[in-house]
This record gives C-alpha cells, sequence and structure tokens, in this order.
C-alpha cells in the first residue's frame, strides 16, 4: 500500500514540477519587461541604505591630461534625509571632506551642523576630475523611475533604447531632458546611459564596463562617461554595506 | 548463462545489471541528477583549488615566505603600505631579501581588465634585452606576460590604453608561473601615477633566512608589525584562505554541492523505492531460496553504489569541462589560473559519490529489509 501511494505521490510531484517550471518560463516572457524594470531600479537606487564606498575617478582631457582622485563617500540612512559624508583625496588635489543631506522631496543641502560651508555648483567639476559635481549629486542622491521607452524600430538582437530613467525628485535643474538605456540583450543589464536634450541628442553617454556584486549588494563597479570635455572612469575600489552609522 | 554471458544467474551483478537494463530511463535519471551535483560543485571547487595551487607555484617561483600588507584590508588587494617602511623592514635581522609591489587591476583598452605589478626602479621584472644589453624600462613603457598578450592580442610595438593612459609594449615576458604570465609589468611610479597612490605599493615580499627557527620567525613578524599597527605580516598560505576570489568561488562550490547533493539523495532515494517496490516479489523469492536480508540489503545498496560511481565518472568529466570554462572566465576579469587536477580532489569526488549513494540507499535497503519470504507466495 506504502509503495502505491509512494508512486502517486512521485507522480503528482513530478508533474507538479513540471507545471511549476512551465508557469513560471510562461511568467517569465510576459513579465520580462517588469523584471528587467525593477532589475534596474534596485541597481540605480541607493536612498535609504547605510554604506561606505571608496570611488576611483581617472579623468583624460581632450589634451591628454590625465588624473586621478579618490572619492570616499560614507551614507547614513535618514528618515529626515540620508547623510552623505564625502571625502575626495588625490595626488594633485587637496583633500577636503564635504558633508550633503539627500532631501527626501528632492534635491541635496548641506548637512545642519555644517550650514555655512559652500555647496558645490551643479555645473563645476569635482575636484581633480573633469566630470560636472551634478552626476555624482544626481547619482547619490537621486531616486530614480525606470520606464519603458518606445522606439521606432527594433532590429533583432541589436541593442536598442529600451528603456528611460528619469529623476523622480529633480529639485534642481541638470543639463539634460532624458536618460535612455541601451540594454544588453543577453544579460538584461544596462550597456550605456545617455542624457539626451530635447532635441534627443546625445550629451554625454555612461558606458557601463563592469557590474558587481557584493552579497545582496548589486551596483555599477566599473563605467566610463563620456563628456565633450574628455573621458571620465569610474571605478570602484571597495564598498562596505551597512557600515554608515558607524563612521 | 545470462544475458552478459556469465553464470552467475542469482548472483549479485547479474541481479543488479538486470534491475538497471530492464529500467534504463530511471536509471538515466538517477546518474544523471548525482552528475549534475558532482560536476557542478566539481566546477566550482576545482576552479578555486586550481586558482590557489597556481598561485601557491607562484609565490613559490619568488621564494616568498611572509608578505606585509596593509592591516585592516579583508581584500588583500586594496591594500595600501607606505614605500617609507619597506627601507625599515630590510634592515630587520633574519631577512634574505624584500621585494615591494604594487598590484592593481586596470581597465584595458575601454574593454578588459588586466592585472598590473608595478615594480621599483632597479628589479629584474623592468629589465628586458635590447640587443646583446639589459636596459630597464622608461616611463610609459611595459612588459606583457607571453598569456596575457595571446589572449588579448598584443604585440611589442603596440601602444595600449591603461585606466585612460597610453602605454607602449616594449617587449614580452615569460613568467617563472601561470599566474604572472597574465600580468603586465610596469614601473612603480607609472603605476603609482596612473592608480593615484604615489609612494604606495600593495605588499612586502619577503624572503627570509634559511634555517630560521620557528621562535625567530615569530620575533622576526613581531618586529615589522610594530614598526607601524597599520602592517600586517601574514604567510603565503594564509594570505591564500584570504583571497576572497578563490574563497567566494570555493564558498559557492561548497554550497551547490550542499543543495544540489541534497535533491541527488532525494531522487535517487524515489528512484530506489520504487525499484524495490517493484521487484518486491523477486526479492521475496531470493529470500526464499535462501538469500539473508542482509544480503538482499546489499543488493539494493550496491545497486544504488553502481549507479552513484557511474554518476562520479560523468560529474568528474563534466566537472573538468565546467573547471576549465570556468577558469576561462576568470581570464577575461585578469586572473590567469592553470587547471590543476589533484589526487584530493578525485578523492573528494569518490568520496562524495559513496556519500550520497549511501544516504540515498538507507530507505530503500530499510524497506527491502522487511521484505519477507510469504510475499513471495502472495501472487
Amino acid at each position: 500500500m506504502i509503495f502505491v501511494n509512494l508512486r502517486a505521490a512521485l507522480l503528482v510531484t513530478v508533474l507538479l514540477s513540471v507545471n511549476l517550471m512551465l508557469a513560471q518560463n510562461i511568467y517569465a516572457k510576459s513579465g520580462d519587461s517588469e523584471k528587467t524594470i525593477k532589475r534596474l531600479t534596485t541597481l540605480l537606487n541607493r536612498s535609504g541604505k547605510d554604506y561606505r564606498v571608496n570611488i576611483r575617478i581617472t579623468s583624460r582631457g581632450k589634451n591628454d591630461e590625465h588624473s586621478v582622485v579618490y572619492l570616499m563617500a560614507t551614507r547614513d540612512a535618514d528618515p529626515a534625509g540620508d547623510i552623505l559624508q564625502l571625502r575626495i583625496s588625490g595626488d594633485n588635489t587637496p583633500s577636503q571632506s564635504i558633508c550633503l543631506k539627500c532631501l527626501p522631496k528632492g534635491g541635496v543641502s548641506s548637512c545642519d551642523d555644517q550650514p555655512d560651508v559652500s555647496f558645490p555648483e551643479l555645473h563645476a567639476v569635482f575636484p581633480g576630475s573633469i566630470l560636472p559635481w551634478e552626476e555624482v549629486l544626481v547619482g547619490a542622491c537621486g531616486d530614480w523611475v525606470v520606464e519603458n521607452y518606445l522606439t521606432e524600430s527594433t532590429t533583432g538582437h541589436q541593442p536598442h533604447q529600451d528603456y528611460q530613467v528619469r529623476l523622480e525628485n529633480a529639485a534642481f535643474t541638470h543639463g539634460w531632458s532624458n536618460t535612455l538605456v541601451t540594454m544588453d540583450t543577453d544579460s538584461k543589464d544596462p550597456l550605456y546611459f545617455d542624457r539626451v536634450d530635447d532635441q534627443g541628442t546625445v550629451l554625454r553617454r555612461i558606458r557601463v564596463l563592469e557590474i558587481g556584486a557584493t552579497g545582496s549588494w548589486r551596483g555599477i563597479r566599473r563605467a566610463i562617461i563620456e563628456l565633450p570635455e574628455g573621458r571620465v572612469l569610474m571605478e570602484v575600489v571597495s564598498f562596505r554595506k551597512g557600515v554608515g552609522k558607524s563612521r | 548463462m545470462n544475458r552478459f554471458g556469465q553464470t552467475d544467474q542469482y548472483g549479485m551483478i547479474s541481479l543488479i545489471a538486470d534491475s538497471i537494463m530492464c529500467r534504463p530511463l530511471r536509471a538515466l535519471i538517477a546518474v544523471l541528477s548525482i552528475a549534475v551535483a558532482l560536476g557542478g560543485a566539481m566546477t566550482m571547487v576545482g576552479a578555486s583549488e586550481s586558482l590557489e595551487a597556481t598561485l601557491q607555484r607562484g609565490y613559490a617561483s619568488r621564494a616568498v615566505d611572509l608578505m606585509v600588507m596593509q592591516a585592516d584590508k579583508s581584500n588583500p588587494m586594496t591594500s595600501r603600505i607606505s614605500e617609507e617602511f619597506v627601507d625599515k623592514i630590510k634592515v630587520i635581522g633574519g631577512i634574505q631579501s624584500v621585494q615591494a609591489l604594487l598590484v592593481d587591476s586596470l581597465l584595458l583598452d575601454d574593454d578588459s581588465s588586466i592585472l598590473v605589478y608595478g615594480w621599483p626602479p632597479g628589479y629584474a621584472e623592468i629589465s628586458y634585452r635590447l640587443g646583446s644589453q639589459l636596459a630597464e624600462l622608461r616611463q610609459g613603457q611595459v612588459l606583457i606576460g607571453r598569456t596575457a598578450a595571446s589572449i588579448n592580442d598584443l604585440h611589442p610595438g603596440e601602444t595600449i590604453e591603461l585606466n585612460l593612459g597610453r602605454f607602449e609594449i616594449i617587449d614580452l615576458f615569460d613568467a617563472d608561473n601561470f599566474f604572472e604570465s597574465g600580468v603586465l609589468f610596469m614601473r612603480l611610479d607609472d603605476l603609482q601615477r596612473i592608480t593615484g597612490v604615489q609612494g604606495a605599493v600593495t605588499f612586502v615580499f619577503i624572503d627570509l633566512e634559511p634555517g630560521l627557527t620557528e621562535s625567530l620567525r615569530l620575533d622576526l613578524v613581531e618586529e615589522i608589525e610594530a614598526i607601524s599597527p597599520f602592517l600586517k605580516v601574514v604567510t603565503t598560505e594564509q594570505f591564500l584562505q584570504q583571497n576572497q576570489l578563490s574563497a567566494s568561488v570555493r564558498g559557492l562550490g561548497r554550497i551547490i554541492l550542499a543543495t544540489n547533493a541534497l535533491l541527488s539523495i532525494l531522487i535517487i532515494s524515489t528512484i530506489m523505492v520504487l525499484t524495490v517496490s517493484e521487484r518486491r516479489q523477486e526479492l521475496a523469492i531470493l529470500r526464499a531460496i535462501g538469500w539473508s536480508a542482509t544480503r538482499v540489503s546489499m543488493l539494493v545498496l550496491l545497486e544504488t553504489a553502481v549507479l552513484s560511481m557511474v554518476a562520479a565518472l560523468l560529474g568528474g568529466a563534466t566537472g573538468l569541462v565546467g573547471m576549465e570554462l570556468a577558469l576561462g572566465y576568470l581570464q577575461t576579469i585578469g586572473v590567469y589560473s592553470e587547471s590543476i587536477v589533484t589526487m584530493q580532489q578525485v578523492a573528494w569526488l569518490c568520496v562524495s559519490a559513496v556519500a550520497i549513494a549511501s544516504i540515498g540507499a538507507a530507505l530503500p535497503v530499510y524497506y527491502a529489509l522487511k521484505i519477507t519470504t510469504s510475499e513471495a507466495l502472495r501472487k
């Protein structure tokens, strides 16, 4: 008797597993876009998390001038606005520390305990590099919303602009009107983020070179930003999750 | 005579063979499930062990006894210590020679990563043959390991871009070990400039004088660490234990083995219980003609073991292919490793197969033990 029941149980288990696999496959096909949007949203948004990241920013200008600067950013998640402690150091850059607060309704302000500290100009270059400050600020404090982007034609497996990301909390005017994302059709990870103007001209291209994972954290580890002034390589040298409070 | 031309009609071998041949699909599922479990785990564990063994051979070829690095770094590759410490370490008694170097993974031609070693002036690593004489690299010049050159299709005389800086490949070098043949050598000051860490190195390799006692060795370690709280001294074995890449690959391999082994045990156990249930009357007849309960259960156990050993062979072959692919992937991120299969890995594969077979056979053996001679007369 027990063997008859066992055989029936095995049959039911196998059928159930096959059904589950098929159902998952069907869901995966219909929900591909939603899954990619969710994945991209997680990759881009950092608010509400404690971490410490050390980023190496290498710049090469149009006249071949080469410079390297390190940005150590420590983030303390806070409902009143995440606190970002930035420490900038480089061989040819005076070391400096800046405390910023990412406001929940958008925008960035100086920290409460440093009201007199001058706030970086959005279009000014990041110390020791040719990178505009706005890229650092929107990257650190922006809440990004990922949406489908309808292209006129898509050619087979060629990468194409599938999604657009917009700043939900755009409290300051940035130098572009839209950001379009070109996805890798195989890995479903972003290849390029294009900052475009109203006419659709690409003003700045962020080329994703490497996406890395540390435990549950997943983020862009290496990217090149192509600017009219030259190129900037941004590399995550080290990343530690949950260390913001203990700084 | 049975179908194999053997005379042991009532022997275990022919009964096991009959059982497997009569249910080929079931046997195939059992073999494949265990093979996948073992192959997947061997891929990961084999790749991590190969990487560790390759690094170990590298340190041996450089005669590295101790390594000095930054104290508070969990990832040794991000260690940065001041060059000033090198001169202080050199003068400590019991040290035969020291080598200081800066290591970093740089972006090669906007495309891939390559591991770069920066060597101070005067080191043999940054000298190359120019006609009949030896010349030292000048600023902006690099030497590339033969494997790295071959994989990235690079040749002497070409200009490459490393972290947005331009460099000329002067020559290829033959490394003493496989790991370093995938590396690029440049002047320390060049690497410091391109990575923005003036006056810093990653490691100081120490070669100790021969015949040093353990106590003197410990004193020497203490003396080095007393120079600065930022310094930590590790042996090459300790360093390999800390190597995050091989440790994470090894850890992932163990998780894969554990989950896959559990699934394999469930599958083989269910399949063997079904087999026992179908052969219930046959097994009861064996009991009736004089087979002991132990012998009948041994029959079930051996059948499971045969399936597991076939799976181990298949899993081993799959694991070898997987290991090659995994090491090939590591090359794309600038880590070069030989594919090394050790006796330990083979033993581990066999032990895992036996463990899966033994645990998976427990339930079917239990049912086989409960079969009585009277069941032979029921139908």
